[in-house]
């Protein structure tokens, strides 16, 4: 059955028993009964004349219903046959119609059920259906609204305004069970278009097509709303695009401008963009000029403040906004999305959970209550222990730059008690603070890679291997290396979950075994000078001499091991951090500077008897994770040049070619400062934009400004 | 046409003029009180702005999922709540106004001695459908 064409040929029907004497109301009643019964007999009986079953039986219905009304009331009502209309008549017939179920008269809501149901051919089930509302409500609805129009003289001629803001009504219910009555608004203004001339039932057309011609990138699968400046403008039907947009074309040549080519013309500009950065603002806020001009209408203004902020910036949007009444619905939104954009991001919050709960509709409160949750997300990152209120900290986070992801090495201090003692509950007391300072700075919104030195861990391991010789085999120093990244590892992590846990960040961490590739001919194996472990006396150092290691008279204190400490080339296993780092955890890994290995071109790499410094294994991880900032936390605020000197004082900010001339006249101590200020200005020379040496409570803030701690621009 | 939900309290609402329970009440102001919200209900079904109209049993239990694999978890007979809804009428009208003024008959069905009981009802709109023009 070819429901549309039975529901096209309604309002004539209606028009023929209108003309044969029967009252609207009556007409309209039977029609209703007939088009019920033809859903019923048609898909099995499909009858040759469709309209022509549907004025008999119409009729027939009609006369039942006198029939049954005269004999109660005694009263005849002369009825005429007379011939089926000629196409003016159907056309003015129709016409007719739509003014009587729009007349001024009826509540919105009743002319909207009334136009369905006469003008549209639907049933009385459907348009129910549609409003969500049990069917005998919907009838009694539609009775009285006939009741209503039933001392309206039926060839009056009515405003096509309230015509039109029925069927606008109508498009604006959008889709709903199964009776779309987007399409149906549209049908009904094209028909309505094709019998007048007038130029704004045209602009209602075009302003429909052009809307519908969204709706495929207006939701997402899960019904969640799409904005306008996210869809996929690909997805826009271009047919309708091109219809609305000659529609309108027509209809302002006409030069008769109103509220609906006003707001088809605004449609039609953003169907114009390609991209929603391409929109022409300007042209748009002139059109909401107009617009406004026209009718006054507050919403109108509303939306032309937003538009007043695309094209002149969000302060005159929000100079716009402050000139309405903000009791009008949306203007929270509007507020929250013009105060983000003006960089008030904790306003702006406040102001979007504000909309949300003045949201009409589930989709529009569910994505406030998303924008409100991202802000706060971004905020939350913000607001650092103790340090500054939130307000201070988004103003903070809006003048610098965040890095994205740093590169956070701790020293030797991070991990034993105050006093040097490496007892395990000092250690982990002292990590504990240590994770705390980092995961600050990762609440305040940076993604951090941690290494940390293991000078302490590994002299103790070095201690039990000489003590027990005799009874377990000693292992190389790669294995102590590997074993501290795990005691380390394990304790950092365990610190780090509770302490980003504690500050209320989603964020959690993994320690990784790391492997650092160093080369085998590198001239440190030839020459060992990077001192490890306790000092002994020189026959049993001989004992390890023997062994194959070296050691060296160091004076009073005895003899030292010296092993070599050859140059970090790159990270084995930095491709692992990095993709560790883009899941979102917090990396600890390179501990000590990382297990030294060399690649002999065998199956395998070959750890070997070395330390690598940490710091220069820093910069290398930093470039191979693509960091944008190293921080190397030490037990000083700040690198000092005139050290010892009366002219001693500390680096502030610094550029790489000052600091190089420091290294170069011989400020830094090697084995000291030396290793980190190599260790910056490689970083920086390797690409890396922000280098800082500091203090572990100091780390976030150097990070973030420029007032704190040695800090190396590139 | 906005719709409403008309909720109407057993505990938890802030007390209501003629505040005696119904079990106190005699049979003819029981069947009185009845009377008065069916023709309500038909009235506004003639009208075309009755959507729907339930009463709730005063016993229910809390449930909860325990996990996958679990039974739910109930709690209950509600020992804890304050709340405890009676029912609810749902009406889809043109405007609060209407919603309130409707509310405000509800409210005043007869209870004991025949005498209104004025007792609060809870208004809440329900959230619609998003609009198709938003611009």
């Amino acid at each position: 059955m070819d429901e549309a064409l039975l529901r096209a040929i309604v309002p004539t029907v209606i028009g023929v028993l209108g003309r044969r004497g029967a009252d609207f109301a009556a007409a309209e009643d039977a029609v209703q009964e007939a088009l019920v019964e033809a859903v019923r007999v048609w898909p099995a009986d499909p009858p040759r004349d469709p309209q022509g079953w549907l004025v008999t039986v119409a009729w027939r219905k009609f006369l039942d219903a006198v029939r049954a009304d005269t004999s109660r009331r005694r009263r005849e009502i002369r009825v005429d046959e007379q011939p089926a209309p000629g196409p003016a008549e159907v056309v003015d017939d129709t016409l007719r119609l739509y003014f009587l179920c729009a007349h001024p008269s009826l509540s919105p809501a009743s002319a909207v059920a009334l136009t369905l149901r006469a003008v549209g051919g639907l049933t009385t089930r459907q348009i129910a259906q549609a409003y969500l509302v049990p069917e005998a409500t919907m009838a009694q609805r539609i009775s009285r609204a006939k009741r209503t129009v039933s001392g309206v003289r039926f060839d009056r001629p009515g405003d096509v305004g309230t015509v039109l803001r029925v069927l606008y009504l109508v498009f604006n219910e959008g889709y709903s069970g199964d009776v779309d009555l987007e399409a149906e608004a549209i049908r009904l203004t094209r028909q309505l278009a094709g019998m007048t001339e007038h130029p704004e039932v045209a602009g209602l057309l075009a302003l429909m097509l052009l809307h519908s011609a969204r709706r495929p990138a207006r939701t997402r699968t899960d019904g969640s709303l799409v904005p306008l400046a996210e869809q996929d403008r690909g997805r826009w039907d271009t047919r309708l695009i091109a219809e609305g947009v000659d529609v309108l074309q027509a209809a302002l040549a006409r030069d008769r401008l109103g509220e609906y080519q006003a707001q088809a013309a605004i449609a039609a500009l953003h169907a114009d963009a390609r991209t929603a950065e391409e929109t022409d603002w300007v042209q748009i806020v002139e059109w909401y000029d107009e617009l406004v001009r026209l009718t006054g209408n507050p919403v109108a203004r509303l939306n032309r403040a937003v538009a007043v902020g695309e094209a002149d910036g969000p302060r005159a949007g929000l100079a716009a906004l402050a000139e309405l009444d903000p009791a009008l619905p949306r203007y929270a939104a509007v507020a929250a999305y013009l105060t983000e954009r003006d960089g008030d991001p904790a306003a702006a919050a406040r102001l979007y959970a504000e909309a949300a709960r003045a949201a009409t509709d589930l989709p529009e409160r569910e994505h406030l209550t998303r924008q409100a949750a991202r802000l706060n997300a971004g905020i939350r990152g913000c607001v650092r222990r103790g340090y500054f209120s939130a307000e201070a900290s988004v103003a903070r986070v809006a003048g610098v730059t965040l890095p994205r992801r740093a590169v956070v090495a701790l020293g030797g201090n991070a991990m034993t008690g105050p006093d040097g003692s490496a007892t395990p509950a000092a250690q982990r007391a002292a990590l504990a603070v240590a994770a705390g300072h980092v995961a600050e700075l990762v609440a305040a919104g940076v993604e951090v890679v941690l290494t940390h030195g293991n000078g302490p861990q590994v002299g103790n391991l070095l201690v039990k291997n000489e003590l027990a010789a005799h009874e377990v085999p000693p292992v190389p120093l790669d294995w102590n290396v590997a074993q501290t990244q795990a005691t380390i590892g394990f304790t950092l992590a365990d610190e780090l979950d509770a302490a980003l846990a504690a500050l209320g960040v989603p964020q959690r961490t993994a320690a990784l075994v790391t492997r650092t590739l160093v080369d085998a001919g590198d001239p440190g194996f030839a020459a060992p000078s990077k001192p490890v472990g306790r000092f002994l006396p020189r026959e049993q150092a001989e004992r390890f001499i023997a062994m194959g290691q070296t050691w060296e008279d160091r004076g009073p204190r005895g003899w030292r091991r010296v092993v070599a400490s050859p140059e970090p080339l790159s990270v084995v296993d930095g491709p692992a951090i990095h993709a560790l780092a883009e899941a979102g955890f917090v990396v600890v890994c390179a501990g000590g500077g990382g297990i030294p290995v060399a690649d002999d071109e065998g199956p395998a790499l070959r750890g070997v008897e070395a330390v690598i410094d940490k710091d220069l294994t820093a910069a290398v991880l930093a470039r191979d994770v693509a960091a944008d900032a190293l921080v190397l936390a030490t037990d000083v605020p700040n690198v000092m040049v005139g050290f010892g000197t009366p002219a001693a004082r500390p680096l502030g900010r610094v550029t790489p070619a000052e600091l190089r001339a420091h290294a170069a006249a011989g400020e830094f101590a090697r084995g000291s400062m030396g290793p980190k200020v190599e260790a910056v200005l490689r970083f920086v020379a390797d690409g890396g934009e922000r280098a800082v040496v500091t203090t572990l409570e100091h780390i976030t803030d150097a990070v973030t400004g420029d007032d704190v701690g040695t800090v190396l621009h590139a | 046409m906005a719709k409403y939900l008309l909720l109407k309290h057993y505990r938890g609402a802030p007390a209501a003029v003629n505040d005696v329970p119904m079990d106190r009440w005699t049979p003819e102001e029981v069947t009185a009180h009845v009377q008065y919200m069916q023709d309500f209900a038909d009235r506004l079904e003639g009208t075309g702005e009755f959507v729907d109209g339930q009463a709730l049993a005063p016993d229910g239990m809390w449930v909860r999922s325990d996990g996958q694999g679990k039974p739910p978890v109930t709690d209950g007979p509600f020992a804890e709540t304050k709340d405890l809804i009676a029912g609810w009428m749902i009406i889809d009208v043109d405007s609060q106004e209407r919603a309130i003024e409707l509310a405000g008959e509800l409210s005043a069905a007869p209870g004991a001695n025949g005498e209104p009981i004025h007792e609060w009802l809870e208004v809440r709109p329900f959230l619609g459908a998003a609009p198709t023009i938003t611009e």
